[in-house]
């Protein structure tokens, strides 16, 4: 399939995306259909796109992971526009962290025991980061499409949301740690690592405050090729060394959002793109999966399987931890933290950028963890979430069984029915899986 | 920023501006510095980002001087590019190529949807005269000056004189191309409206048809002049009258769609426009037809055929805006300073007896048609600029003429790099000069643009 014809589709992609910006129950939680889109049309099933046409578009992948990195930045430490309490950021962030860190230990830990016989001794390091750094997130997305699609409210819900927002950053301040731990063999410079941390943050910053002289009194066109063109500066410079692009727009976001003389508006601006930003980068994803260097190196399946179930653990343990700090949460279930299972579109632009960073095993591997993480978030997460929120009465128990009295309903009868159920669905809204019990 | 049309700035804002373009380009700088050879796609991807941001903050430090943003975007180009500061290499300049190809979409739909009939009735006159009389005396003029100067042209020497003729009438099509890039670049900063606006939409479009005939005839004469075994061949023309028919039968179709698309669901125009400007321009090539004659006629289709034209250029302005930027400055990248230095006396040459041409022509042609003072007085100004389109015939002859193409491609590039500067500042001070320029308006609409970012909302 030529580049064009790809673009193209992309294109529709982001035009459905467009369309859906707002709309958090359509779909899957975890835009998964999309991924999955992208390994069906990929090399390793119908290759209809092939490897080399993958490839064309890297600058089109960097560009919407540093967009998104942008987006995540300007909008942190808010919901729907409104700043939330700091402490309940804190919490997220904590948690966020504390899990990412459990599994990199616990994965460092066990490449000790276990020699990987691919990864060297600096990349093993680099490899347990990149893993807790993929695994560290529950996605906001997921949680606003639960709440969103049983209708939840509440202060558990809005708990949930704040703390997903908040740890946003501990996925994406990780990979610029990374990215800093191996700069790239062009450099002329020999720096410590905490010292290309700072660099990375820096250039953010020195971006945003260009950024806030070239949006003083700009309007239409002129500020998005404000925003595009110093998205696009930042990644650029921070490429050249081998930092992370995501990291450096993420400070330029939230610099940004403190210095812009409208940031208030510019948020509203730039916010929706997210969706129409990352449904092509989730196709792009999946077609990038390659699995090869995995499969003849049989052991990182079992340490990546290993990863997962530390995952699993770490963040039924957060779910505790959180009963235990946030005073609204006590009410929930000691499960939690099953609900905090869910990964989506951070996870996987960690490890696409991982991937994009890191050729062969290590980087392969972490994309492929990265999608893992969603297929197994996808599996538990959106349920074990509604049994809580229903549990602490914020959402609508599911329906009862299908009422044997009534003659099967046509479909379109059906959606009436439960329109006239006084829950809030509309034709294109039908409800979640499991709820057609 | 000033919003786009220049006028008084306080000196604050002009040194924050200054500072804010230092930073960029010291960032640049320092980077490439230390990490000399970009790794993957950063080179290519910081340099759209540097082309933006310093074509975007020279322009604002320009318009002070009444300078048309192109030239702040050009400027820019040239001094972050290969032979200046170094910042982006030529290679990285080349595959910036598919920024160009959606620019020249965009410029193409805003060209044909501007051509509104009811202005066009009321210029038809001045429109045709001139039309008439540019073409063919810029045409016969400058065929006239590159024959005299051959003398002076190093590649000259090596042809005899019938093919030196040859060689000048081929020259003459590449002088008697306009600029709708530069046309439109001033028109979507300066918003201007009025009988000099409408005359040199109107006009530079429309000749954008005429070259191309122009062309095609010319090849077919020159090649038996130019090529001692070449015969004249009416087949070209032939294939030409069928290329123009399908050109404008898939315009016309594209243009209906359009229409019926922007009447009936009407959303995310910068999706639509963009994958027109990358999918069709890829679908019209493969048609064997011309993408911008078509993008052309489909501008034009929705606007005379459907209520929708207003609507269509106000999201191709939206959507242009950032391209423009970039589709300039990269080509201030381009010049090749090196080649101007050397050829700049023969250039400038060429482009002073072209301009010269021109202007003594518009002043003929505004006797003969009787046109309004406006027209009268600042026409030609508008007929200076040239640029891609300059650019892409000259490539045409390179590639149907493979002796000549190098070396008159270089000479080309030297002159349109003086049409391009020059070109752009003649325009905008006659829409100054004449008032139809909105710079004063839109001192207001500073005001009201402060409130910022809202206003996109």
């Amino acid at each position: 399939m030529s580049s064009i014809v790809v673009l193209m589709g992309l294109l529709v992609l982001s035009y459905i995306g467009t369309l859906l910006a707002g709309k958090n129950a359509k779909g899957t939680s975890s835009g998964i259909e999309f991924l999955a889109l992208g390994v069906l049309v990929g090399p390793h099933a119908f290759a209809l796109v092939e490897r080399a046409t993958v490839q064309q578009f890297g600058p089109l992948v960097q560009t919407a992971l540093a967009w998104f990195g942008l987006v995540v930045g300007l909008d942190f430490g808010r919901i729907g526009g409104q700043r939330v309490p700091g402490r309940q950021v804190v919490i997220g962030v904590l948690l966020s962290a504390l899990a990412g860190l459990t599994v990199t230990l616990a994965v460092f830990g066990l490449l000790q025991v276990v020699k990987v016989p691919y990864l060297g001794a600096s990349q093993q390091a680099l490899f347990a980061g990149g893993v807790g750094a993929v695994l560290a997130e529950t996605s906001r997305s997921a949680i606003g499409w639960v709440t969103a699609r049983h209708g939840a409210k509440g202060t558990v819900s809005d708990l949930l949301a704040v703390v997903a927002s908040a740890d946003d950053l501990v996925p994406i301040a990780a990979v610029g740690v990374l990215f800093a731990y191996a700069p790239h063999d062009n450099v002329r410079i020999l720096l410590p690592s905490s010292a290309w941390v700072g660099i990375t943050a820096l250039v953010g910053v020195v971006i945003a405050v260009v950024t806030a002289i070239l949006l003083r009194g700009a309007a239409g066109y002129q500020v998005w090729g404000a925003l595009a063109g110093t998205v696009l500066l930042t990644l650029g410079c921070t490429a050249r060394f081998g930092l992370s692009p995501m990291f450096g727009t993420f400070v330029l976001g939230v610099t940004l959002a403190g210095l812009a003389p409208n940031a208030r508006a510019l948020r509203r601006l730039v916010v929706p793109t997210e969706r129409p930003v990352m449904l092509p980068l989730l196709l792009l994803a999946g077609a990038r999966l390659d699995m090869r260097s995995i499969a003849d190196a049989k052991i990182v399946i079992l340490v990546l399987g290993f990863a997962m179930l530390v995952r699993i653990v770490a963040k039924y343990g957060s779910g505790l931890l959180l009963r235990a700090a946030a005073p609204t949460a006590r009410h929930t279930s000691p499960h939690l933290g099953f609900g905090l299972l869910s990964a989506g579109p951070i996870t996987i632009t960690i490890g696409l950028a991982s991937a994009l960073r890191f050729s062969g095993l290590l980087g392969e591997a972490l994309l492929t963890l990265a999608v893992g993480a969603v297929v197994v978030g996808e599996l538990f997460s959106p349920l074990a979430l509604r049994r809580e929120l229903v549990a602490v009465g914020e959402a609508t128990p599911p329906e009862p069984a299908a009422r044997p009295s009534l003659p099967p309903p046509s479909t379109t009868d059906a959606e009436q029915e439960l329109a006239g159920t006084g829950e809030h669905w509309t034709t294109g809204e039908l409800p979640a899986r499991g709820d057609e019990s | 920023m000033s919003g786009g049309h220049g006028g008084k700035k306080p000196l604050g804002r002009w040194f924050a501006e200054l500072a804010a373009l230092l930073l960029v380009l010291g960032l640049l700088f320092t980077a490439k510095r230390f990490a000399p050879h970009a790794a993957g796609d950063a080179g290519i991807v910081g340099a759209v980002g540097i082309l933006l941001l310093a074509g975007t903050l020279m322009s604002e430090l320009l318009s002070v001087f009444k300078l048309p943003h192109l030239t702040g975007y050009i400027g820019a180009g040239l001094l972050v590019g290969p032979y200046v500061f170094h910042l982006i290499d030529e290679e990285t300049v080349e595959r910036l190529s598919p920024v160009n190809t959606l620019a020249l979409a965009l410029i193409a739909f805003a060209g044909g949807a501007e051509l509104k009939i009811e202005i066009l009735k009321k210029v038809v006159r001045s429109l045709s005269t001139a039309m008439v009389l540019q073409t063919t005396i810029v045409f016969f003029g400058m065929t006239g000056v590159f024959y005299a100067l051959r003398g002076s042209i190093g590649f000259m020497h090596e042809y005899a004189p019938t093919a030196a003729l040859g060689v000048a009438l081929l020259w003459a099509v590449i002088a008697v191309s306009r600029s709708p890039s530069a046309t439109l670049g001033v028109l979507a900063q300066t918003r201007a409206k009025g009988p000099l606006t409408s005359f040199c939409v109107a006009f530079v479009m429309a000749s954008d048809i005429v070259v191309v005939v122009l062309l095609a005839t010319v090849m077919s004469i020159a090649r038996p002049l130019i090529e001692p075994g070449g015969t004249f061949s009416a087949s070209a023309l032939r294939v030409l009258g069928h290329d123009l028919l399908g050109t404008v039968s898939v315009g016309t179709s594209l243009g209906l769609i359009l229409a019926l698309y922007l009447r009936f669901v009407g959303k995310q125009l910068l999706v639509v426009l963009v994958a027109l400007g990358f999918g069709a321009t890829e679908v019209i090539h493969y048609l064997g037809f011309e993408p911008l004659l078509a993008f052309l006629v489909a501008g034009a289709v929705v606007q005379n055929l459907s209520k929708q034209g207003d609507v269509f250029l106000h999201a191709i302005e939206e959507t242009s805006g950032v391209i423009y930027v970039v589709f300039f400055a990269s080509a201030g990248a381009h010049l090749k300073l090196p080649l101007l230095a050397e050829l700049w006396p023969i250039a400038l040459t060429l482009a002073g007896s072209r301009a010269l041409i021109t202007f003594v022509t518009a002043k003929l042609s505004s006797r003969v048609a009787k046109d309004e003072p406006v027209i009268a007085k600042w026409a030609w100004a508008s007929l200076v600029s040239q640029a891609g389109l300059t650019l892409g015939i000259a490539g045409v002859i390179g590639r149907e003429f493979p002796a000549l193409g190098p070396a008159m491609g270089a000479l080309a590039i030297a002159t349109v790099a003086v049409n391009e500067i020059v070109g752009p500042i003649l325009f905008k001070l006659a829409l100054d000069r004449t008032g139809e320029s909105q710079s004063t308006a839109a001192l207001h609409d500073d005001e009201e643009a402060a409130t910022a970012v809202a206003g996109t909302t």
